[in-house]
């Protein structure tokens, strides 16, 4: 019971891999941790991303 | 989850240890029924697993008792004992969920005091888990504990898989809670409770995330999307205003409803009350004219009580006239002219009158019986007073007449009237009913109020269009604005990204519930179909799930008709409705959660029992059934043989003291334990 529903995941892979990745992982936090977890893990991950997806345009662009 | 074996010690009826081992093999044998008559321990088997699971004392049933006066330990064994010598009882639950075994056991103390008070408290709990690899662990901190039976069944759940199967029925009451209850095992079950929290956690990152925008360069961008953050807070409201002004149009839906019923209850018998309000009406009109009759009466009185002397004034008035026509009033000549005649001895003719003779005789005569004037003149008046008297006598006999048998008629009027009243309302069925005026004047209202709501939902949802057409004004600008800024800008794409994770789980919110609701309305429609009997079928078409969760039944002719279907129908609808839940939730083919239910067939009828018995197995994975006498006899015992999935039998059997014994018995010979339940035809 404490996994995700099948057809919700399904739904969420539609989206791009960035944005899919990033709510499903939002998803899997939300089931057990508490919101002011969720928003400080979510943080720091989009930060990530951003940051990561930065230096790869960066790099292209090189 | 499915349960493997229950074991009792010296808890409730059950002296000493007694055992339940649990059919639960899904695709063969995954039936047990528990038989044993009023008071033998079937709530008490239900009591011990909700104690073992959750440390609950008092189950659904136990409505308006005390907790402390829910004692779990077995009198007999406390009175066994020593004067205040504890005595152990336990509860021991094996089960496994997804390959992992568990086994829990709650303990408890018991004693007798010196004053022979039972006093018990609860001594340890612990859980044995057992990974399919062989790893165990042994748990004995509650929390914990706690923490893993919710991950197996969620308190917020057992209330479906573990139930008394006449009170299942509550399911289909569209109350507010109802919609709760449903709403929220929907979202439980099928994790879209998780899937909302993400929503809202997303939610808060992203305003977070513009703030910090707000402090950039880019403050066209920013603006736009502070813009776009102050429509969403307003969609939000609006969202919220809509849902209440929902609540209340499904609020007064349920009054009228509710009245539409007890109008047509009041056109069943309409007439009967029309009757009586007439009646009422003969009655009232007729006790007012009783009160005016008796005022008329009371002033009768006084002229009437000299009815009560007539005879005496009829005769003195007969004699005066009399004495009248005899002209002895008044006297034809006065006594003073007489007394001179007799003193004068001279007649008035000039005669002389001498003493002795016939005519001086006669004078004296005359003079005797001639009164004096005083006299003579009242002997007139009374004479002619009394004439007047003997006059009005016979006036006020015919009035007094008169209003006696207008009395007596307006009385027996009364009376028949309220001799008829009292059958009628017989009839009725002293039904408190109000006025079937104020019914439908209650109606009007609501249906007044109604329209208001429905035209202030239509005025917000309006402003939600055009708050939606707006924000995809801003997200057009938003998207132009965002290729002319650098996507290396961190913090914008730090904002651009959170609201496209919020936006993808916001979406995929609304498509999902959507399809889970119309999914759960097919599923739960097709069970409840088979479910029902050959009339019900004939009637009954459809169970949807709506927008607020409440549920709704469908006739053939796709009208609402959940009003009208009878207690053991609303228990078949909600055991479909669960079932649908579990099938929905189930990664595999079936659930694996055993549908536990105390009174399984209290209510239901011969033919829904029978489908209820050849369905339910296929699609649960473990049906425990405790059942009494009069719901499990030898009929539904060979319906549960046929279907090939009834593994094990136990009797609840009364022993010396009070106590009850769990028996095993083999299926092939519970027709011993069962009575005749076989319906003719």
């Amino acid at each position: 019971m404490e996994d995700i529903n099948d057809r919700i995941l399904q739904k969420l892979k539609k989206y791009d891999k960035e944005t899919s990745k990033l709510a499903i992982l939002a998803l899997e936090l939300s089931v057990n941790e508490g919101e002011s977890f969720v928003i400080e893990h979510l943080k720091i991950k989009i930060r990530e991303v951003v940051k990561k997806r930065g230096g790869a345009d960066a790099s292209r662009k090189a | 989850m499915l349960l493997e074996k229950l074991k009792l010690h010296n808890f409730r009826q059950f002296l000493g240890i007694q055992e339940i081992d649990f059919a639960m093999d899904a695709d063969q044998k995954n039936v047990t029924v528990v038989f044993g008559e009023n008071g033998r321990g079937k709530t008490g088997i239900f009591r011990a697993i909700m104690f073992c699971l959750y440390g609950d004392r008092l189950i659904s049933q136990d409505e308006r008792i005390d907790e402390s006066e829910i004692k779990l330990v077995n009198l007999q064994a406390l009175q066994q004992a020593e004067p205040q010598e504890p005595v152990d009882s336990f509860v021991e639950l094996e089960f496994s969920h997804h390959q992992i075994q568990y086994v829990l056991t709650r303990k408890l103390l018991g004693m007798l005091t010196e004053h022979g008070e039972q006093i018990e408290e609860i001594s340890s709990v612990n859980l044995v888990r057992k990974e399919p690899k062989g790893n165990s662990k042994i748990i004995t901190n509650d929390m914990e504990i706690n923490d893993e039976i919710k991950k197996v069944l969620d308190r917020g759940l057992k209330d479906y898989f573990l139930f008394d199967g006449e009170k299942i029925e509550r399911l289909t009451r569209a109350s507010k809670e109802q919609r709760k209850e449903i709403s929220s095992a929907i979202r439980n079950l099928l994790n879209v409770n998780a899937l909302e929290r993400s929503v809202a956690a997303l939610t808060k990152l992203v305003k977070q995330f513009e703030a910090d925008l707000k402090n950039t360069s880019h403050a066209e961008l920013a603006q736009i999307l502070l813009e776009l953050s102050r429509i969403e807070d307003k969609l939000l409201a609006g969202k919220e205003d809509i849902s209440n002004i929902d609540e209340e149009i499904s609020h007064a839906e349920e009054e009228k409803q509710s009245l539409d019923q007890e109008l047509d209850k009041y056109k069943e018998i309409g007439h009967l009350v029309q009757r009586r309000k007439d009646y009422l009406e003969v009655i009232e009109k007729s006790n007012k004219t009783k009160a005016s009759l008796l005022g008329e009466m009371k002033s009768q009185l006084a002229k009437s009580s000299i009815l009560l002397v007539s005879e005496t004034i009829l005769e003195v008035y007969k004699h005066l006239c009399d004495m009248k026509e005899k002209g002895e009033i008044p006297p034809e000549i006065r006594k003073e002219l007489i007394e001179r005649i007799i003193s004068d001895e001279v007649c008035i003719c000039g005669r002389e009158l001498i003493k002795g003779t016939t005519e001086y005789k006669c004078i004296q005569a005359w003079k005797q019986r001639t009164s004096d004037v005083v006299m003579q003149d009242m002997a007139l008046q009374l004479w002619h007073q009394l004439g007047i008297v003997d006059k009005s006598i016979d006036d006020i006999v015919n009035s007094t007449q008169s209003l006696l048998i207008q009395y007596a008629n307006t009385r027996n009027d009364i009376e028949e009237y309220e001799e008829k009243l009292n059958v009628i309302s017989e009839q009725i069925g002293g039904s408190e009913r109000s006025d079937i005026g104020d019914l439908e004047r209650q109606r009007t209202s609501v249906e007044i109020k109604l329209r208001h709501l429905e035209a202030k939902k239509q005025n917000l949802e309006s402003n939600q269009k055009t708050l939606n057409n707006e924000r995809s004004h801003q997200i057009d600008q938003k998207s132009e604005l965002e290729k002319e800024v650098s996507m290396q800008d961190e913090i914008t794409g730090r904002a651009i990204t959170a609201r496209k994770v919020r936006d993808a789980l916001e979406t995929v919110h609304d498509e999902f519930t959507k399809e889970i609701r119309l999914m759960i309305s097919k599923l739960a429609s097709e069970l409840f179909v088979k479910l029902l009997d050959a009339q019900g079928r004939e009637m009954l078409h459809e169970i949807a799930v709506k927008d607020d969760y409440s549920l709704e039944l469908l006739d053939r002719w796709h009208s609402p008709f959940l009003a009208n279907i009878s207690a053991g129908q609303r228990q078949i609808m909600s055991i479909s409705l669960i079932a649908a839940l579990a099938k929905l939730a189930a990664k595999n083919n079936v659930f694996e959660m055993p549908f536990f239910m105390d009174t399984p067939f209290g209510r239901l009828s011969h033919d829904h029992r029978k489908n209820l018995i050849f369905e339910l197995p296929k699609i649960c994975s473990q049906w425990i059934l405790l059942a009494t006498d009069t719901e499990f006899g030898r009929s539904e015992a060979k319906d549960l043989k046929a279907s090939g999935k009834w593994g094990k039998f136990y009797i609840l059997k009364a022993v010396e003291g009070g106590a009850t014994q769990i028996k095993p018995i083999a299926v092939e010979k519970s027709g011993v334990y069962l009575r005749n339940t076989e319906v003719p035809g």
